[in-house]
């Protein structure tokens, strides 16, 4: 019988922002060893899907709210033709609100927004490429657990909205309080696109620079990055507005949770603008305001603040026309003004021994916005780190300045690979 | 390869710095890209909104033409003011209904919304009675409610296609009620059919059609 899914909390936010310069879709990918096997892959897919009903689904438009619905057609896995993180048709019921590609040896998933965030994502494409390989009759058993097991879907878990289960009345933070940002500007791409540049490392590598340092990997990469926004936009941020790097945060670490839906907040580290920055002096910064951030009482209190406005009456009887303005309104000045680009960390990917040896390098793309045309994500397999900047302008010092100084501060190799896209080659 | 002033080693599918575009110690290119295709065939920028453009400007070059005329001319009966309704459902009807790509159902739902607009106008500048609001309007919205109902039926996925737009539908039944009760219509009649034509329309869906019309009542419903 065909299914029907309301939003989550968090994914009610991006089918009222989506549009061409913020596609609110992600990627991530696996660089595999051998040359990807298409129909081989459709037939992993066929399989999985099933068990991601979830993903398998199209936007509808309510009186009040957006829904979710099962598609009738059938998921394809397409060759990969334009850049990454393009945006989703929400309109056209024929197409996918999910993209499962291959490039050479490349699989890919992009998957926009609404229906889950990166942890679900990850999920989705480790199950996916688990199967594939165990079509391909590789030995890839999953002895310890680390591939979501075959069952069928568990609705009433998987597909829960987390923040209605952990959320509380604590006060919410005073967002008002939050400055404006200092904003990246630049010029635009034409015809537009993604320009996507990654740099890979040693996890293991930079991970004991970050520990020389007494601060978490994530706390270095965001120091750098700072630093790299400071050397790049110092001369253009003449109202000393503080750079602040936004970043998600997975709230199924904090709160149990196995739904496979969005579950994250954001926290904004923010460093006051100055004349000459000192790195060690904004790695403590960086990781005092992580440390205060990434309590549970934190968390809950950003929870509470988003979801009052959810569960206000006058919001939940106002019309979805009316809501959509109300969301972009407050995304554009609440969210995109208050933070100069987001960094996001997906952490260390941990997939079965059988498959890992299958898999060269994973990287994962966070989609450019309007306001925020350069954003970074990270994640790392196999001790590869990959650090991955997409931006949707010409303008690409921030970029240039963060892999001189990571490959400087550190010693490390840096490997740099792109798409080139707007580049002419 | 290595780029000497980024300090960082470039894949051999880039014959220059992805970082700085300086020339990398090593040579060029030796490689393609395993990441990423090329992108010969780059999108072209749309160019849909020249036809778009050309026909508001007609539109409001017919209006303004025919106004000035009516201004200049013999201003006892401003006609002008007549045409300005239909020129603009001419380009409602050409626009959204001929030539875009809209669902059926919003189609019907927008000849509904601009025929309605259109004869409203007419009717609220020719005086008299209130015959756009008391008789035609409401018989629009019937007509409009029957052929949402017989593509809902007819239709192979008609409840997952055209629900939605049939509850619209089913909600703009009671909007010539609503102009009789504002004293914008005084026949009663056609308004209480119009609204007990939209009551039927849903009972008669929610108790005959399958659990596909009820679902999608939840679906378009909840909040």
């Amino acid at each position: 019988m065909e299914d029907w899914y309301k939003l989550d909390h968090a994914g009610k936010l991006f089918p009222a922002v989506a549009g061409q310069e913020n596609s609110s879709t992600y990627r991530l990918s696996f660089l595999l060893k051998h040359p990807v096997k298409p129909p081989i892959l459709q037939k992993a897919l066929d399989s999985v899907i099933t068990r991601f009903p979830l993903l398998h689904v199209e936007m509808g438009n309510g009186l009040f709210w957006k829904f979710l619905r099962e598609k009738e057609s059938p998921l394809r896995v397409e060759p990969e033709g334009t850049y990454p993180c393009a945006p989703v048709s929400l309109s056209d019921s024929n197409a996918s609100l999910v993209r499962i590609l291959y490039h050479g040896s490349k699989i890919s998933v992009e998957i926009f927004h609404a229906l889950t965030d990166g942890g679900g994502a990850l999920e989705f494409l480790k199950t996916l490429v688990f199967q594939y390989l165990c079509l391909l009759g590789e030995n890839v058993d999953d002895k310890q657990g680390m591939i979501l097991p075959p069952a069928s879907f568990a609705r009433y878990a998987e597909a829960q909205d987390s923040f209605k289960a952990h959320y509380t009345s604590e006060p919410p933070l005073d967002l008002d309080k939050a400055p404006e940002a200092f904003q990246i500007r630049g010029t635009r791409f034409v015809p537009y696109g993604h320009n996507v540049i990654h740099g890979m490392l040693r996890a293991s590598g930079l991970n004991a620079c970050a520990k020389e340092k007494g601060v978490t990997l994530t706390a270095y990469l965001t120091a750098i990055l700072v630093i790299a926004v400071h050397h790049a936009g110092e001369p253009l941020n003449t109202e000393r507005r503080p750079i602040v790097i936004s970043m998600p945060v997975n709230l199924r670490n904090i709160f149990p949770s196995s739904s496979l839906r969005n579950f994250f907040a954001v926290i904004n580290i923010g460093i006051a603008a100055a004349e000459n920055m000192d790195f060690e002096q904004v790695l403590v910064q960086v990781q005092q305001q992580m440390k205060e951030k990434t309590t549970k009482s934190y968390l809950s209190r950003t929870m509470s603040g988003s979801m009052k406005y959810e569960n206000t009456f006058l919001s939940r009887i106002a019309p979805l026309k009316l809501k959509d303005l109300a969301i972009r309104y407050g995304f554009d000045h609440y969210g995109e003004e208050a933070k100069t680009l987001t960094l996001t960390n997906l952490g260390r990917v941990e997939v079965p021994e059988g498959m890992a040896a299958h898999i060269e390098v994973m990287e994962t793309t966070m989609y450019p916005t309007a306001k925020s045309p350069m954003n970074c994500a990270v994640c790392s397999i196999n001790d590869q780190l990959t650090v991955t900047f997409a931006r949707n302008i010409v303008e690409s010092d921030i970029i240039m300045h963060f892999f001189r100084e990571l490959s400087g501060f550190t010693g490390l190799e840096v490997r740099i690979v792109s798409n080139d896209w707007g580049m002419g080659a | 390869m290595r780029c000497v002033s980024c300090g960082v080693t470039v894949d051999p599918a880039h014959a220059v710095c992805p970082l700085c575009r300086r020339n990398t110690a090593g040579g060029s290119k030796t490689a393609g890209n395993r990441w990423y295709p090329s992108y010969s065939a780059m999108p072209e920028p749309r160019e849909s909104g020249t036809f778009a453009r050309s026909l508001i400007f007609m539109i409001m070059a017919v209006i303004s033409i025919t106004l000035v005329i009516n201004v200049l001319g013999s201003r006892d009966v401003w006609w002008s003011l007549y045409v300005a309704p239909c020129v603009l459902y001419a380009w409602l009807l050409i626009r959204h209904t001929l030539m875009s790509n809209s669902h059926l159902g919003a189609k019907i739902v927008v000849q509904w919304l601009g025929l309605s607009g259109m004869l409203l106008w007419i009717n609220a500048l020719s005086g008299g009675t209130a015959w756009s609001t008391g008789y035609v309007i409401p018989f629009l919205v019937m007509a409009a409610t029957l052929l949402m109902t017989l593509l809902c039926i007819a239709k192979p996925l008609g409840w997952r296609e055209f629900g939605g737009y049939l509850l619209l539908m089913v909600f703009l039944g009671f909007t010539p009620l609503l102009f009789f009760l504002l004293g914008l219509s005084h026949v009663l009649w056609p308004s209480v059919s119009a609204a007990m034509y939209a009551l039927l329309t849903f009972g008669g869906m929610w108790l005959l059609a399958d659990k596909g019309f009820r679902k999608e009542v939840k679906r378009r419903l909840h909040y």
